[in-house]
C-alpha cells in the first residue's frame, strides 16, 4: 500500500482477541507488515481489522510502543543471513522501561510483535531475553525461567562430553 | 516459562544475540531447548558443533610514497592499510574429535586492504564487489567450494569501510566456529586499525584461548590495550620489538593484570617498556621472561627477582633472561669482567647463603666464577648466571 503524507493520518480500527477495538492512524501502525498486508486485502472496508491472538491490554502497550517509535525510519531491509553482525546492547532507555516487566508480559509482547510481524519491536524483545540469558550458568537459567532438568542420566553424560570443549573448567585442569 | 513458550523461530532468534558460551548453557537447560541446538535449521549451529579453528589477525600500517611519474598522481604521503585474516578450521568429521584424522581442516587467507587515495584505489577485486559486506555469500561461493588453501584480497578505498568489512566478516567466522584453540594477534606499526576492531572483541565473546600477541614498531597506549575482554582467558604470549607503551594508570595493576600474568614475554630491542623493578616483580606465572632491551632494571631489581623465585614454588620451569644496563654498571665497576662477577653476587643478597652454591667453589674465590646453582624453599633448583650483559636463571 502506497503511503503518502495524507493517508498517514488515516484512522484504522483494530480488534483485540477480547472485543476491544482500538483507533489508531496508518501512521502509527504502518511498523506492522501484518496488518499493513491485511489493509491491502481489505481495501476501503472501515471494519475493525481482527487480532485474535493478542490480548487487549497487550495491544494497548504494543500501540504505545508504536506511537512512541512512529517516527523513526524503517530499518534498511538487512541482508537476509541470519550470521550477520548483532548487538544486544544497543537497547534506548525507554526501550528498557518498556520491556522491564515481568516474564509474562514480556512474552505477550514478543509473542504480539511475531504475529503483527513488527521487526523492530520483536528485535528488541529478543534482544531483552538475550541479555537476560547472558552470563548465567544453566542452572540459573533453569531458575531464572523456572525450567525443569528433563534430561535422563544418560543424555546428561551425553551432553558432558559434548560439550566438553567448550569447558573453561575442564580445559584449564587439562591445560 | 518464557522461552519454552516461544516458537522455534523466536528461540532461534534470541540464540542469535548470544556468544557461544550462553548459547552452550541455554541448550543445557532441558530437552527442548537442547533439539534447537542440535538443529540444522539453526543457523549458529556450528558453533555449537565442535567445529574448531585457529585465527591469526595481522593489522598492518604502511605509509605510502608514490611515485612521481604523473603529475596528476602527485601527492605527499599517506598511511596504506593491510590486514591479513586467516584461519584453519578444523571441522569434525566423526562423532570422537580426539583424533586428527578425524577433522576436515581447511585454510582461508583474506587479506584487506586500502590504498593510499581514492585516485589509487582498484575497485577490480576480483571478487564480486559487494562481497565485502557480505561473508555468507563470499563464503558459500569461494570457501567451501574450491581448494583447501585459499588466498582472497578485498580493496578499500577508506580505512572505514575496510574497517567495517573486517568486522563483519569477524562476527560471520564467530558465528560458525565453536571455539578458536589459538589466536595470534599481530599489530605492525600503528594501532589505527585495531581502535576500529577491538570493539568486535569487547561486544562479542568467541571462545578463545589464551591469545598471542606480537607488537613491532608501535605505541600503544598499555591500560586501555590490556584491559580488553579479548585477554580475559589469560595471555599466551606477549612480543615487542621497537615497541613503546604509553601508561596513564600507573598504578591501576587490575587492569593490566593479563599482561603480567602472560606465560611467555619477548620484549626486544628499541622497545621503550619502561622497565624498572617495581614491574619486574609484577611478572608471574610466566615460563619464560626475555627482556632484550633497556630498562631501568637494577641489580637490586634483580636480586629481588631471584629473592621471588626462591621463596615462591614456581608452578612451571622458568627461563628468565634480562640484559641489564650495561653502560651504568660498566660506570659503576670500571670493568665487563667486574660487572658480570660484581652483578650476579649482587643479585644473591637477598636469599639465605645456604641456598645457593657456586658452581666451582676454588674458583669463585678467584672471583672468576660466573655460575651458581639456587634451591628455593620448595626444593626447585636453578642455574644463575651472567652471559653476554645478560643475568640468566633457568630452571635445571
Amino acid at each position: 500500500m502506497a503511503a503518502d503524507g495524507d493517508s498517514m493520518d488515516r484512522i484504522v480500527k483494530i480488534k483485540s482477541k477480547d472485543g476491544q477495538i482500538f483507533d489508531v492512524t496508518l501512521g502509527t501502525i504502518k511498523k506492522s507488515k501484518l496488518i499493513m498486508t491485511m489493509l491491502e486485502q481489505l481495501g476501503d472496508s472501515t471494519d475493525a481489522i481482527p487480532l485474535p491472538n493478542v490480548d487487549g491490554s497487550t495491544l494497548k502497550k504494543v500501540i504505545e510502543w508504536l506511537e512512541h517509535h512512529k517516527e523513526e525510519p524503517e530499518p534498511a531491509e538487512e541482508e537476509s543471513d541470519p550470521l550477520r553482525m548483532r548487538i544486544s546492547t544497543d537497547i534506548s532507555e525507554w526501550d528498557k522501561t518498556f520491556f522491564d516487566v515481568e516474564q509474562s508480559v514480556l512474552q505477550a509482547y514478543i509473542l504480539a510483535a511475531n504475529y503483527l510481524s513488527i521487526k523492530p519491536l520483536l528485535d528488541i524483545g529478543c534482544k531483552t531475553v538475550a541479555n537476560m540469558i547472558k552470563g548465567k550458568t544453566t542452572e540459573q537459567l533453569r531458575d531464572l525461567f523456572g525450567l525443569e532438568d528433563d534430561f535422563t542420566d544418560e543424555e546428561r553424560a551425553a551432553i558432558k562430553r559434548e560439550y566438553a570443549w567448550a569447558d573453561d573448567e575442564e580445559n584449564q585442569a587439562a591445560a | 516459562m518464557l522461552l519454552d513458550h516461544f516458537p522455534y523461530e523466536i528461540v532461534e532468534e534470541i540464540f542469535l544475540y548470544l556468544p557461544p558460551s550462553d548459547r552452550i548453557s541455554t541448550v543445557k537447560v532441558n530437552r527442548w531447548l537442547n533439539s534447537i541446538g542440535r538443529s540444522k535449521r539453526l543457523a549458529v549451529r556450528h558453533t555449537l558443533d565442535g567445529t574448531i579453528a585457529s585465527m591469526w589477525l595481522t593489522l598492518k600500517t604502511n605509509t605510502f610514497f608514490i611515485e612521481r611519474t604523473n603529475v596528476e598522481d602527485d601527492h605527499p604521503p599517506r598511511d596504506v592499510h593491510t590486514v591479513k585474516l586467516h584461519y584453519s578450521r578444523y571441522a569434525p568429521t566423526m562423532q570422537s574429535p580426539e583424533d586428527e584424522e578425524n577433522y576436515d581442516i581447511k585454510n582461508i587467507t583474506i587479506f584487506f586492504e586500502t590504498r593510499c587515495c581514492p585516485m589509487h584505489y582498484e575497485a577490480d577485486t576480483g571478487l564480486d564487489s559487494e562481497l565485502w559486506k557480505f561473508p555468507a555469500k563470499f563464503i558459500t561461493k569461494y570457501f567451501y567450494t574450491s581448494n583447501h588453501n585459499d588466498v582472497y584480497h578485498f580493496k578499500f578505498p577508506t580505512l572505514e569501510f575496510m574497517s567495517e568489512s573486517i568486522n563483519i566478516y569477524l562476527h560471520y567466522f564467530s558465528n560458525i566456529f565453536s571455539s578458536i584453540d589459538f589466536f595470534e594477534l599481530v599489530i605492525h606499526d600503528s594501532m589505527m586499525i585495531w581502535e576500529r576492531l577491538g570493539l568486535f572483541f569487547e561486544d562479542y565473546e568467541t571462545l578463545l584461548k589464551k591469545p598471542v600477541i606480537y607488537f613491532y614498531n608501535v605505541a600503544f597506549n598499555f591500560s586501555k590495550f590490556y584491559w580488553s575482554k579479548l585477554f580475559e582467558r589469560g595471555i599466551e604470549s606477549v612480543g615487542y620489538q621497537n615497541v613503546k607503551e604509553i601508561f596513564e594508570f600507573h598504578d591501576d595493576y587490575d587492569k593490566t593484570s593479563k599482561f603480567y600474568e602472560a606465560l611467555s614475554y619477548n620484549i626486544m630491542d628499541e622497545t621503550i617498556a619502561q622497565l624498572n623493578d617495581e614491574r619486574l616483580l609484577l611478572f608471574r606465572n610466566y615460563h619464560k621472561l626475555e627482556i632484550n632491551c633497556s630498562s631501568e632494571i637494577t641489580t637490586n631489581g634483580l636480586a629481588k627477582l631471584v629473592q621471588k623465585i626462591y621463596e615462591n614454588h614456581q608452578k612451571c620451569l622458568v627461563n628468565i633472561r634480562i640484559r641489564f644496563n650495561m653502560r651504568r654498571c660498566e660506570l659503576a665497576t670500571g670493568s665487563l669482567e667486574k660487572l658480570y662477577i660484581e652483578t650476579l653476587y649482587e643479585t644473591l643478597l637477598l636469599i639465605p647463603k645456604s641456598s645457593w652454591e657456586c658452581q666451582y667453589d676454588d674458583i669463585a674465590l678467584q672471583h672468576v666464577w660466573d655460575k651458581v646453582s639456587i634451591t628455593n624453599k620448595f626444593d626447585q633448583k636453578y642455574h644463575l648466571f651472567t652471559a653476554e650483559g645478560n643475568f640468566i636463571l633457568k630452571s635445571q
